[in-house]
């Protein structure tokens, strides 16, 4: 048997055929760029800063808009404070909220950014058991997943052709992926034509950063709101259900809140910006009159909704949802000398 | 540790390294591989590896003394101590909520009010294969079937060689422990095989299970409705494929790492699904476990010396306790239970309604035989009873109006996937890998391996753990 040309031309072959899948991807430069993907490994690595953070740290915790909005760069240079950066893109952050407060003696600082479905919502869902997922991970994870998720990093800095993440993006380029895109319309089950291409990137401190295509291309800027208008109109409307989760999800607020400020930390919560079809939608569904300001009034926490402050609002957000990297640098600078000048955050 | 993880290849690289470097010799090469399977284990859960080291030490000890002790009281009370050590553990970690829930149910219905908190306890990975395969040294040993292990050394590496530590195959002391005695080293060809055997196992795993047929059965297994039957059918089908190139796959990787360091495997799997009845389903499957069964339990049981009721009962004793193996719940004594009962019709069948097999036949008995086999992998797969015979319901209709959740293209992804699979299995049913390979250009021998590699590395594997990890 020649295995020895079978070898040689499988390595040849397979070289050249990565080289050209590598290079192609490369050339779709709107789309992909070769970064270290934010995934749950990231995610237990900066959970394990929490372990040693003292009185005087902070901690983000949110949503994408937390993601995209508060960058921990400017945070530093603002307030002398290297922010933990605990969100997760999609998903919900009641479980992450849960972990620092019920597993932890952190006594700092708790920022919450809070998108009224993703907080005062049910947590029954999909997004909350992921969020409960990566939570688990953080505490579960071998010791050979560690050595993977190092050994994995100078490979996903620098090859494009790893882009794929634990959100399933429509444009994602791992072969389950690529799988996905294939579709035969036949009208066997409702053809799920939700195609949400991925909007931004991620540094290495878990910032979300827009692609810069989306900031004042209107096309790139449609192909996102277009699929927000397929989705969410199907958010159902505010109904007795979602009543009983506001009541409940602010009983269980409050309730973390007391523990965290009974030893010594503060929470902060921070409604980020949306608008057009995101805030319409999301009013349907959550109005600020019976959610946020029922929230408002019972919660013992600072409280800042972006309807109350000129530096809240006066940004546009290209996807109707998440700001652009230059915009998140000026709002997260006006954010953190806001909670400073109200004395929630100390200057160091 | 996984053999679809970076991890793992930087651990593999490694180990071939100090294992093919100058600067070890045979022995302290052996010692080696054996730290190497300790950190393979260990990095996983590292105080686990402790169970391994009570393994080791109880049946080194308990074969050390049946090589010597003549008086049969003695020799009966260490291999005792050897399976009371063994199947403590494999009661106590795996099967110790399943016991506690059933006495609970038990004395509950007797009207005694009693409730117990699930001990939640963590089941240490592949600890059903390698209690296995030490419990197959002392009852060798016992019945003096094989030579005790020269050395220590010799004995810890064989319950602890990393490639088939975790999922088997299950290898018995005289095929693997004898390899250690003397130098092993893989000839280029050995070596290059190893590493092709070990792409194809992760392209079975990374890209045909976990890939194409995962999603599916999974959406599937995962409803709660009531499903069409097209949708449940495809989704069995699916999880028929995913389980076979995910066992398949992980057994394909440990021979073809184990062939790179010049050691030789038994073959696993031999086309299963081309199984013309159950008795060659089961000289097919999980080769490695049913001889185990049929040596250790079915024979011991009377296997077909004491009659035909007998005969019947051993079949099923060894076809539930099979089952249970897999897992601590009753749906898998079920799956069991099918099977048991697919052999005593066979044999059935064999007496009362013989017929010869021609190569005309064969390919429908292949299909029935594959087809019966997809309905206990229902059992198998399913969380609940509730859920498999729902399954089973709409598999055959014995309820109409189940509800579609399966897009077109993945009916026809996975059937196409399962067909190609089942004609791949019939043709390939009276030869092997290695004899087409010899028979195949390696320019096209080449080209295929790296599609394979091509696209095991656009698949990117998110390191999902296999299948039989669990058991």
């Amino acid at each position: 048997m020649k295995l020895k040309q079978a070898l040689i031309t499988a390595f040849l072959l397979t070289l050249v055929g990565v080289t050209i899948w590598e290079f192609y991807w490369r050339t779709q430069t709107d789309y992909y760029i070769a970064y270290l993907e934010d995934d749950r490994n990231q995610w237990a690595e900066e959970r394990a800063k929490v372990e040693t953070a003292t009185s005087e740290d902070v901690i983000l915790i949110g949503m994408s808009r937390t993601g995209y909005n508060l960058n921990t760069h400017v945070w530093e240079a603002t307030q002398g404070i290297d922010p933990i950066k605990l969100t997760i893109n999609g998903k919900l952050p009641g479980p992450v909220l849960k972990d620092v407060i019920n597993n932890t003696d952190f006594n700092g600082t708790i920022v919450l950014g809070v998108v009224p479905i993703g907080v005062f919502g049910s947590k029954k869902g999909f997004r909350y058991r992921v969020a409960q997922e990566w939570v688990d991970h953080y505490y579960n994870r071998t010791n050979a997943q560690k050595l993977g998720h190092i050994l994995s990093k100078p490979l996903q800095r620098n090859l494009v052709l790893l882009s794929s993440s634990e959100n399933n993006g429509y444009n994602d380029l791992d072969l389950k992926s690529l799988i996905k895109t294939i579709t035969l319309d036949d009208g066997r089950v409702p053809s799920n034509d939700f195609k949400l291409v991925r909007i931004g990137y991620n540094d290495e401190d878990r910032n979300l950063i827009m692609y810069d295509r989306l900031v004042d291309n209107i096309k790139y800027q449609k192909e996102i709101t277009d699929q927000w208008d397929k989705a969410l109109p199907g958010l159902p409307a505010y109904s007795e259900k979602t009543e009983k989760n506001v009541t409940e999800s602010i009983k269980e607020l409050i309730s973390l809140t007391k523990k965290l400020k009974d030893r010594g930390g503060k929470i902060i919560f921070i409604r980020h910006k949306a608008e057009d079809g995101w805030l319409k939608h999301a009013e349907k569904n959550m109005p600020k009159a019976k959610a946020w300001n029922k929230f408002v009034e019972q919660i013992d926490a600072p409280t800042y909704h972006f309807q109350d402050y000129d530096f809240m609002s006066k940004h546009y957000l290209p996807d109707w949802s998440h700001m652009s990297a230059k915009d998140a640098k000026t709002y997260t600078k006006d954010m953190v000398n806001q909670l400073i000048k109200d004395g929630h955050l100390t200057k160091h | 540790m996984l053999f679809n993880s970076l991890s793992f290849i930087l651990f593999l690289i490694i180990v071939l390294a100090l294992y093919y470097s100058k600067i070890l010799n045979w022995t302290n090469k052996k010692r080696m591989l054996l730290l190497s399977s300790y950190v393979f284990y260990g990095m996983w859960n590292p105080p686990l590896v402790i169970l391994l080291w009570i393994s080791t030490m109880i049946d080194w000890t308990a074969g050390k003394r049946l090589a010597v002790e003549e008086n049969q009281k003695k020799r009966k009370m260490w291999l005792m101590l050897s399976m009371f050590v063994n199947l403590g553990f494999l009661g106590f970690f795996k099967y110790g909520d399943f016991l506690l829930e059933n006495f609970v149910t038990i004395v509950n219905s007797v009207g005694i009010d009693f409730q117990a908190k699930p001990m939640d306890i963590l089941l240490p990975m592949g600890i059903s294969f390698y209690t296995f395969q030490t419990m197959s040294y002392t009852i060798d040993m016992y019945k003096r079937k094989t030579e005790r292990a020269r050395t220590f050394l010799d004995f810890a590496l064989y319950v602890t060689f990393f490639p088939q530590l975790v999922a088997g195959p299950i290898v018995r002391a005289k095929d693997l422990i004898t390899q250690f005695y003397e130098e092993k080293k893989a000839t280029t060809n050995q070596f290059i095989w190893g590493l092709f055997l070990l792409t194809i196992g992760l392209f079975q795993k990374v890209v045909m299970a976990d890939t194409l047929l995962a999603g599916t059965s999974d959406d599937v297994f995962g409803s709660t409705k009531l499903l069409h039957g097209i949708d449940a059918w495809v989704g069995t089908i699916a999880f028929s494929g995913q389980i076979f190139f995910d066992f398949a796959g992980y057994s394909t990787c440990a021979i073809g790492i184990a062939l790179m360091l010049g050691i030789i495997l038994p073959d696993n799997f031999k086309y299963p699904y081309a199984s013309l009845g159950f008795s060659d389903l089961w000289r097919r499957w999980h080769i490695s476990l049913s001889s185990w069964l049929r040596d250790y339990l079915y024979i011991p049981l009377g296997g077909n010396r004491h009659g035909i009721t007998r005969l019947y009962a051993a079949l099923m004793i060894t076809m539930l306790l099979g089952g249970l193996w897999h897992g601590a719940a009753w749906t898998f004594m079920v799956w069991g239970g099918l099977h048991g009962t697919y052999l005593i019709l066979e044999r059935l069948q064999r007496r009362f309604l013989p017929f010869e097999i021609t190569k005309w036949n064969g390919m429908f008995l292949a299909f029935i035989t594959f087809s019966c086999v997809n309905i206990t992998w229902v059992f198998f797969r399913a969380r609940t009873f509730e859920k498999a015979w729902d399954m089973i319901k709409s598999m055959f209709y014995m309820q109409t109006g189940g509800e579609k959740i399966l897009d077109t293209f993945t009916i026809i992804k996975v059937t196409t996937v399962i067909a190609i699979l089942f004609l791949c299995h019939w043709f390939m049913r009276n030869t092997s890998m290695k004899d087409v390979s010899l028979k195949t250009s390696p320019y096209v021998l080449g080209v295929v391996w790296a599609i394979m590699t091509f696209l095991l590395i656009i698949a990117q594997g998110s390191g999902e753990q296999f299948i039989y990890f669990q058991f």
